[in-house]
């Protein structure tokens, strides 16, 4: 491979890095989202002599040998799963994860799926959703008698009301519940916020809130992404120049070669 | 014969043997231009690198190669002789991530794949479903006694300190080693971010593992971008070199045929 098809490799890598930055800024304003950082690794090296082998001349071992690289590539991707801030929304219906957890969501398909993102509403049938209008795997609905803007969720997730006509006493209406992983990363997100459980995940451990690292809740607030502009700006100038610099090394391969071709 | 043929034979002579040295020149100038061609493309490497985790950019080594039988013992040829890596460190990169770890010092992470042991710089580790600490590969990470590192599964905060201890909730459950090789000692790349090596290590006490940051790759664009220029000059340099060399065997070449003019 030469130094072109080389410098190649860096540019698809850029090219990805600015794709995935964009990504992030896009969904600055995503509740919920967790902002994804892709790695690049090196690609497998063309030994030309190995560190260690016995040198002719000298009969002694060689220690460093000559490797030439193939360029880069992306790695990974993963979510830096670092908590979002919270904001305060006054809608009893949203709630926000201060820990590892996850809601569950029962998706069309009868799967079901998990979400950060807690803010929730309820349909003609009274029962609670996600805005998306998938219904809670939970199964929550509140009553015809309990007004919704009555509603309070506490930390561990019991939820209660007051039903109408009687101002002092509390009903629970049913309890939220948090899921966790062996390896959160293992998540796949397909979108709206949304994640499916993976071999790589694990099976998903279903608790009561604030229990075995899931988190307390918090309610009448919503967690918002923790994409930072500062840093992706970074990322975004840091691939700009690196791009540059790989163009440059471009050119220079195609004019070596085209001063070797013409013989001049 | 007459003293001008005489000093136009003698002159043709020196013409003659000096084209005989011209080929030799013309290998030595193309040797350079070899030489040249190789370090492009390593550090074409090097840039497509620049934001590889943990990567260590390489430097070709050259040296001079002597004919013992050539007539002009002075002729040497540039070869190739190796790649060696400078020991500066990459930069931190703060991720906020308790597993991203690095180490600051010289060492590598030992990863346990199935090919055997290799080494690495990217500390970009994960919880496997199999509640082993373990590297994007899924290759687990391994402690100071070559051990994968177990993580229980209700582990609420892990946390990584300088020594490479790892605390589950409070609980120490292991150590992640950080081994040493002596120094001017070249470990091959394998690609992927790995190392392999053809010594055992050792375990040193002169470093230090963060947590939270991931070392970033070790090159630098304005020292890459000024020797992809001194690169670029010599070649040309020694291309016109080469050409003055070829028009001066042409001109041999007519002087010869045409000893009159």
């Amino acid at each position: 491979m030469g130094a072109i098809d080389v410098a190649a490799t860096g540019l698809k890598v850029m090219k990805d890095i600015v794709h995935t930055v964009a990504d992030n800024i896009s969904k600055k304003q995503a509740i919920g989202f967790k902002k994804v950082m892709m790695q690049a690794t090196d690609l497998p090296y063309n030994t030309v002599s190995s560190p260690g082998t016995i040198a002719n001349a000298e009969a002694t071992e060689k220690p460093s040998g000559i490797q030439y690289g193939h360029g880069a590539k992306v790695s990974s991707t993963h979510r830096i799963l670092q908590n979002g801030e919270l904001k305060r929304t006054e809608n009893p219906l949203h709630v926000a994860i201060m820990g590892a957890g996850y809601f569950g969501v029962t998706l069309s398909n009868n799967r079901i799926g998990y979400t950060r993102a807690g803010a929730f509403q309820i349909n003609k049938d009274r029962a609670v959703t996600t805005l998306t209008g998938e219904l809670l795997a939970d199964g929550i609905t509140v009553p015809d008698e309990i007004p919704v803007s009555t509603v309070e969720i506490s930390e561990d997730g019991i939820i209660t009301g007051i039903a109408n006509g009687n101002t002092t006493e509390r009903v629970e209406i049913g309890r939220l519940t948090l899921n966790t992983f062996n390896n959160e990363d293992g998540l796949i997100a397909i979108g709206n916020g949304m994640f499916l459980e993976t071999a790589a995940s694990g099976e998903a451990n279903n608790t009561a809130a604030t229990e075995g690292g899931s988190g307390k809740l918090i309610h009448k607030s919503l967690e918002m992404s923790n994409v930072d502009l500062m840093s992706e700006m970074v990322d975004l100038m840091d691939a700009h120049q690196i791009s540059d610099a790989l163009s440059r090394v471009m050119t220079a391969a195609n004019e070596m070669e085209e001063t070797l071709i013409k013989g001049k | 014969m007459r003293l001008y043929h005489k000093i136009f034979f003698s002159g043709l002579l020196v013409m003659v043997s000096f084209c005989c040295a011209g080929s030799n020149s013309t290998y030595i100038t193309l040797s350079n231009q070899v030489s040249r061609a190789s370090e492009l493309k390593v550090l074409s490497n090097n840039v497509a690198n620049a934001k590889t985790t943990g990567y260590e950019q390489d430097r070709l080594l050259f040296r001079d190669l002597n004919h013992p039988e050539s007539r002009l013992k002075t002729n040497s040829y540039v070869y190739t002789n190796s790649v060696y890596r400078p020991e500066e460190q990459g930069d931190l990169k703060a991720t906020g991530r308790n597993l991203d770890i690095a180490v600051v010092g010289r060492g590598y992470f030992k990863v346990l794949t199935p090919r055997g042991e290799r080494y690495t710089l990217n500390g970009q580790l994960f919880v496997s479903n199999q509640n082993e600490l373990v590297t994007k590969d899924g290759y687990p990470i391994a402690s100071i006694d070559d051990q994968a590192i177990l993580i229980p599964p209700e582990a609420e905060i892990i946390e990584i300190v300088e020594d490479g201890t790892v605390y589950v909730d409070v609980e120490e459950t292991g150590r992640i080693g950080v081994f040493t090789f002596p120094k001017n000692f070249a470990l091959a790349k394998e690609g992927n971010s790995l190392y392999s090596a053809n010594i055992v290590p050792t375990i040193e006490d002169d470093y230090s593992v963060v947590s939270g940051a991931l070392r970033a790759s070790n090159v630098n664009m304005a020292s890459s971008m000024s020797e992809l220029v001194e690169l670029q000059r010599s070649y040309e340099m020694t291309n016109s070199l080469m050409t003055e060399l070829n028009d001066l065997d042409k001109q041999a070449v007519e002087k010869i045929m045409k000893p009159n003019q």
